[in-house]
């Protein structure tokens, strides 16, 4: 067992024995206050012990733990002694009394702010800092309080009672040693001052110091715990300014006795649970507030009271007035500047999520960039933001790529519904995460509805593309079907009747064959129209090659000029219609006399274009040719314009991307 | 006539083969795809090679690609190409050529008309499609030369065209073959085209014309 660990068991054993021996003193007759006191002291030093021996279990090698058992042992012997000193007092001559005990317990409050020192000076890794005077300050803290105590025990006052008849232990000086007693005691007040002082800075050099943003976070805890001890200054001030008594210093005391433990514990073991500077902020604001209401109610308690007279009810109440009117508006202005001070990640986040908000109402953003913002204004890169796609369990990014299912992620829910997750990086608190998942939970609302609709249009630009291939490769396969089936056979059967024919002489029987022949005849030429109707034949020997042709069949001069590379199977058949189209267009309703037909490929599109000299006024009629040529080409991926100018003839345009 | 056939369907080249035999031809060699064609072609010597356009092994083109690979090594001897379907880029570049015909399939029905072309092509003339040839002939500008025909002239230039003799010309026409004659030179003389006596190379300069650009803009 390690040693640090082996002190805090040690010490928590010491514990229970103290906490043992003050119920036996309460025992011996004590009254339900003295009990009470006893109790809670030792329900609040509980907490320090208890979280001490945690830390030491989890961190053996810490000092931190049986530092922190050692601040609580203090504090019970602290009430022990009170409760030891009352059963002395009302129980005369049945309990023995140490004269050294008392004698050492005259300077003994000072040891109370030693553990607290030593965990400034060594938060959180049980080292001091590297440099000869922190090692200076440590030592310090172990021989000021102890030559204090020697010096306290050297006052040739009579200890106050019950232990007024004590012998002192350290016997009495001599005058010319009592004269330096005073002054002494002063130097090494002031000195235990400055170790404290010393130790908060340790604390302010460790955070300056710090990069690694745990460091940081893990400092910040105990910072917020160790803000109760000058707090604890301020209620004392306060107890003395409106009772005249220093009890309300006892609230500080109770915090401080549990803040500190709990700050610490948290500082070491789980520093990322709750947000610290939300909750550094909260203090110091409260803190601030409060001072300045102090400031505030003396001042004006110090008008009033010249005014109405020194204890005049007129007096408290103007004061309470005027400070219930100045607390409200204060608090506001004092949070935002706090935090501006003490939490600069929140309040930038919130700010770019307000932002994004707005500059998306004005169109000059998308909703999509939530990520970089948060990523931005938390200085986090690892902070993602997952959309939950409708109707699934996936989880995916802005761009519709899957997230890998993270740990740590912050559930962002909208009408108790989840929509997403914010995922946190090292520097950034799940505290602050359930908050801006509340702030952006709208935004992530908007992305996952754009990223559904995305995605649906993606698939019916796909099926559709896909039925059209299907569709051509349809008309392919029945074209060669009629071409290598029925029309071979017809002929096949067309030559048998030819064969038969030449073997009849001059009959009626021949003359009905002749005629059925031509019927056949009539059948393959039909077929072929359907077959060349189904898909152009043509189109085998290239787009260039079935335009040419489909030019010659039509009743007008048309000039053609096609791009000679190769192009796509799909791609040349959807071209093809769109001329054939276009054309037939042409022929039927422009009246024009010139039409100009190019094929053009550029940027990996390639450009269909059909004008004419004609009337004009072509437009596409749901249910018309250039309608479902729309559909066409919009299904090939690409889009088709009319442009109609009256009198100047029609221009048909197809622009097609070439996926290549 | 020796000929040899290059046809998969069994049923079409059995079909073709009896009608020929019928008509007195010795079909000496049946292929079903392009590489025994050209073997046979090569063994057997043919005065005249039928060929599928669309036959295996590739079921595109590979009896164009045969028949090309035939006239580079046996320039003397005779190809019709017979297709599903109208295609005018191949067959006019090919029977320019002379020696060369290119046919539909059903063209077979018109037993005599097809039994004709064969024996020009073996002789070495040509024969082009009807279909082809309206195809070429086609929709003109009102500037064209062609639009100066009159109707008769042009049914003249399409049998020209489609590789036909005066006197083959004549007969379908039911016309003189000296009232052909004065046809065939009107219409050379509006094309601005060289007469000539030769059947062959009077094909051939209707055809070029044919195959010009038709609008220069």
């Amino acid at each position: 067992m390690t040693l640090p660990r082996l002190v805090a068991y040690a010490m928590t054993a010491l514990a229970v024995l103290l906490v043992g021996a003050g119920s036996w003193l309460l025992t011996l007759g004590g009254d339900a206050a003295q009990v009470g006191y006893f109790a809670s002291a030792c329900l609040l030093a509980a907490a320090s012990v208890v979280l001490g021996m945690l830390i030491a279990s989890r961190r053996p090698t810490n000092v931190i733990g049986p530092l922190l058992t050692f601040f609580g042992l203090l504090a019970i012997w602290g009430a022990l002694t009170d409760v030891y000193a009352y059963a002395v007092a009302h129980h005369p001559g049945r309990l023995p009394v140490s004269s050294l005990q008392v004698t050492i317990g005259q300077g003994s409050w000072m040891l109370n702010y030693v553990p607290a020192a030593l965990l400034m000076l060594l938060f959180p890794d049980g080292r001091l800092l590297p440099g000869r005077r922190w090692r200076v300050a440590a030592a310090g803290l172990v021989v000021v309080p102890g030559a204090f105590i020697v010096l306290a025990g050297l006052d040739p006052a009579p200890f106050p009672p019950p232990f007024a008849d004590v012998d002192h232990a350290f016997g009495t000086p001599s005058p010319a040693l009592a004269r330096v007693v005073e002054p002494i005691g002063i130097a090494l007040l002031l000195g235990l001052l400055a170790l404290l002082v010393a130790s908060a800075s340790a604390m302010v050099v460790r955070y300056k110091r710090a990069t690694d943003p745990v460091r940081r976070a893990q400092v910040k805890w105990f910072a917020l715990g160790a803000f109760f001890l000058p707090a604890t200054l301020l209620l004392c001030w306060l107890s003395y300014l409106l009772l005249d008594r220093p009890d309300l210093a006892l609230v500080g005391v109770v915090a401080t006795l549990i803040a500190v433990p709990t700050a610490t514990a948290i500082g070491i073991l789980r520093h990322d649970l709750y947000d610290v500077d939300k909750a550094l902020s909260a203090t110091v604001t409260y803190g601030l507030v409060t001072a300045a209401l102090l400031a505030f109610y003396t001042v004006a308690m110090f008008v009033a009271g010249v005014a109405a007279g020194r204890t005049s009810p007129v007096a408290a109440a103007g004061a309470t007035a005027v400070c219930a009117l100045a607390l409200s508006p204060l608090r506001v202005r004092l949070q935002q500047q706090v935090d501006r001070r003490f939490y600069p990640a929140r309040r930038a986040a919130l700010a770019a999520i307000e932002d994004l908000r707005d500059r998306m109402h004005a169109g000059e953003a998308a909703p999509e960039q939530l990520e970089e913002a948060l990523r931005q204004a938390l200085r986090d890169p690892e902070v993602r933001v997952g959309y939950r796609m409708p109707g699934t369990n996936e989880l995916v990014t802005a761009t519709g790529a899957s997230l890998a299912a993270a740990g740590d992620a912050t559930v962002i829910r909208l009408g108790g519904q989840q929509v997403g997750v914010l995922v946190r990086g090292e520097a950034t608190t799940r505290e602050l995460m359930r908050e801006l998942a509340d702030a952006c939970a709208l935004l992530v609302e908007v992305v996952r509805l754009r990223l559904q609709l995305r995605r649906a249009l993606l698939d019916v630009e796909a099926s559709r593309a896909r039925l059209l291939r299907a569709g051509y490769a349809e008309r392919l396969r029945l074209e060669r079907d009629l071409h290598d089936g029925a029309q071979q056979r017809l002929v096949s059967l067309g030559m048998a009747l030819r064969l038969a024919q030449r073997r009849l002489p001059e009959t009626d029987v021949a003359g009905l064959l002749d005629q059925a022949v031509a019927e056949l005849g009539t059948a393959v030429a039909e077929l072929r129209q359907i077959a060349h109707g189904l898909r152009p034949s043509s189109l085998d020997e290239g787009l260039a090659n079935a335009l040419t042709m489909l030019v010659r069949a039509v009743p007008l001069s048309v000039t053609l000029d096609v791009c000679p590379e190769p192009v796509p199977e799909d791609l040349a058949t959807t071209a093809y219609y769109v001329a054939s189209e276009a054309l037939a267009n042409v022929v039927k309703h422009s009246g024009a006399s010139a039409v100009h037909l190019r094929v053009s490929r550029a940027d990996g599109d390639l450009t269909v274009l059909v004008r004419d000299d004609g009337v004009g006024g072509a437009r596409a009629r749901p249910g018309g040719g250039l309608a479902g040529l729309g559909d066409r080409v919009a299904a090939a991926g690409g889009s088709l314009t009319v442009a109609d100018q009256p009198g100047s003839g029609t221009l048909v345009e197809a622009v097609l991307p070439c996926g290549s | 006539m020796r000929i040899v056939i290059g046809e998969d369907s069994a049923l079409f080249r059995e079909g073709l083969a009896r009608l020929l035999a019928d008509a007195g031809h010795e079909v000496v060699g049946k292929a079903v795809d392009a590489p025994s064609l050209l073997a046979v072609t090569e063994e057997t010597e043919p005065d005249l090679v039928i060929i599928d356009v669309r036959m295996p092994p590739d079921h595109t083109d590979d009896g164009a690609r045969a028949a090309r690979q035939i006239r580079a090594r046996q320039p003397r001897l005779g190809i019709v190409l017979l297709s599903q379907h109208i295609e005018t880029r191949h067959s006019v570049d090919l029977v320019t050529g002379g020696r060369f015909g290119y046919l539909l399939k059903d063209r077979v029905l018109d037993v005599d008309d097809f039994l004709d072309a064969l024996r020009r092509v073996a002789t070495g003339g040509s024969a082009l499609d009807p279909e082809v040839v309206t195809r070429l002939i086609g929709h003109r500008p009102p500037d064209d030369p062609l639009s100066t025909l009159t109707a008769r002239e042009r049914e003249v230039l399409a049998l020209m065209a489609q590789g036909l003799t005066n006197v083959g010309i004549a007969r379908r026409l039911w016309l003189t073959e000296r009232t052909v004659e004065a046809h065939v030179s009107s219409i050379m003389a509006k094309l601005g085209l060289a007469s000539s006596d030769e059947d062959h190379r009077r094909v051939l300069a209707v055809l070029v014309h044919l195959r010009r650009p038709r609008h220069s803009g």
